[in-house]
């Protein structure tokens, strides 16, 4: 049996061309504690580190010196929401968020008495416009909006960037997860003050890896969520006051940040826009085909709206998990379902608490693995409406 | 060549040392990255070790990058000695001062 891997959205697979090789590389050869020490080994572990942050930079449009390495987008999620909300602050969100958004402000919320507003947008998408993030932003008097940039529940991506210039000055601290390598931007033109991504998905790096893009006056402001060792200013007890050591305590995945280098290298030559074409095309496909099928409904779908790789369904009659399970077992086809740790899109779409099915594409899915997908859904359903 | 390396350059952050070594590399001059020597303190550990007569290249560089070291050392005499890329030994370490 063919295997299919479409669960992108959760972390690619494969890799990018070369990340295992890298990765291995680095354990054999340049295996030191970056910046700790002087020997020929730190300074190699040094190099391939400060090597893959100038690479992600260039990708992701950040500034190298406020390009920082950690374990994931939810590690740098915390971050901001920690360092930028104290008591009788005001956040603004979606209701498309991520958990990795979500349980930190409520985990603030009672912890230091911030409010969380939610955008309760018009469109059936949960996708905001612009001009309604501002009007509850300067209502709220928000000090900060944190915002997914696409939903990993439907795929539809956030006009981001119009969201920050409608807001301005209010800072827009960005989820990159699911954008990330997969979807076009440049941080640098972007007039956010924070992306978070992950290295994992679709930047096509290993697990473990995570970046955040600052840009000033946050990157001046923003207040480690980690404390300790840096390699740097050893005779102080306190964090050094610049970055990256002021937000990279401790050692650093050097082995996965030397595989997300090669990552970003690939992806800068075989370009995100051709990715993003490339999976818009299938994933259309995917949504027009999947609706086509008696008793499988395709939710969030707004096919005026950019969107990444993923979309989500349901069949009636039809549990997921059972669903996801017969797929992988009798068809090779591996994909996520359930809530995707994003229950408030789910209440927003009006799936929670069964939850959806959840594929995921990547530069590497083809038109067969959608349309062996769409095959076995479509004979699924069909037993079904038949029992 | 043989003649050892004698100028030394100091950033707060590895990632500036070895941002100003890959970008150095890449315009061909002759740089290695090194343990700051006792009489060199350096807040990160690294420093970068070049070439005296690639001062000014080195200067032009670091602008264009918009670095700015920490300090800057000469090797004379038999020891470091505080300077800068503009000029020779300096009896200070003060910070580097620009368009003299
Ligand atoms: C929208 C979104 N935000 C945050 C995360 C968390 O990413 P990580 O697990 O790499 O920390 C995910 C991953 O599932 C996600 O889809």
């Amino acid at each position: 049996m063919r295997r299919i891997y479409l669960d992108h959205g959760a972390t690619s697979f494969p890799k990018a061309p070369g990340v295992a090789d890298a990765v291995a590389s680095f354990l054999r050869n340049d295996a030191g504690n970056p910046g700790r020490g002087g020997h020929r080994l730190a300074v190699a572990a040094s190099r391939a580190i400060e090597d893959a942050r100038e690479s992600v930079a260039e990708l992701l449009g950040g500034h190298p010196e406020r390009t920082l390495f950690g374990p994931g987008s939810t590690f740098w999620l915390n971050t901001l929401c920690a360092g930028l909300l104290g008591p009788g602050d005001t956040v603004v969100t979606s209701v498309l968020e991520h958990n990795s958004v979500m349980r930190p402000l409520r985990y603030l919320e009672a912890a230091r008495g911030i409010t969380i507003v939610t955008v309760r947008t018009a469109n059936a998408s949960g996708v905001p416009d612009p001009a309604e993030v501002r009007s509850v932003v300067s209502a709220a008097r928000a000090k900060l909006v944190v915002m997914t940039h696409a939903s990993n529940v439907t795929g539809a991506v956030f006009p981001i960037e119009d969201i920050a210039d409608a807001v301005a000055p209010v800072p827009v601290a960005a989820d990159g997860a699911q954008t990330a390598g997969s979807v076009p931007f440049d941080f640098a033109s972007s007039g956010l003050a924070a992306y978070a991504c992950s290295g994992h998905k679709g930047l096509l790096g290993p697990t473990g890896t995570g970046v955040l893009l600052l840009a000033p006056p946050l990157a001046d402001e923003l207040q480690p969520l980690v404390r300790g060792g840096t390699g740097s200013r050893s005779e102080s007890e306190e964090m050094p006051v610049l970055l990256p050591d002021r937000l990279e305590a401790g050692t650093p995945n050097g082995a996965g940040i030397a595989g997300l280098g090669v990552a970003a290298r690939w992806l800068l030559a075989r370009g995100v826009s051709s990715i993003h074409q490339h999976e818009s095309r299938l994933v259309a496909a995917l949504a027009e085909r999947l609706s086509s099928i008696p008793g499988a409904h395709v939710h969030g779908w707004d096919p005026g709206r950019p969107h990444t790789g993923i979309l989500s369904f349901t069949v009636d009659g039809a549990d997921t998990g059972e669903l996801a399970a017969w797929l992988d077992r009798e068809r090779g086809i591996m994909l996520r379902a359930g809530l995707h740790c994003a229950p408030a899109a789910h209440r927003w779409l009006g799936t929670f608490p069964s939850g959806t099915l959840r594929p995921g594409l990547s530069p590497f899915s083809t038109g067969a693995d959608i349309e062996a997908l769409a095959a076995a859904v479509e004979e699924f359903a069909a037993r079904r409406r038949s029992t | 060549m043989t003649k050892p390396r004698d100028l030394i350059i100091v950033f707060g952050t590895v990632q500036r040392v070895m941002r100003a070594e890959s970008q150095a590399r890449k315009r061909g001059l002759d740089v290695d990255v090194i343990p700051a020597p006792r009489s060199v303190s350096s807040e990160c550990g690294f420093v970068i070790e070049a070439r005296s007569e690639d001062a000014s290249r080195w200067s032009g560089l670091l602008q264009e990058l918009e670095l700015t070291p920490q300090s800057v050392f000469r090797h004379t005499g038999g020891g470091w000695v505080p300077g800068s890329l503009e000029t020779g030994p300096r009896p200070s370490n003060r910070p580097r001062q620009r368009g003299r």
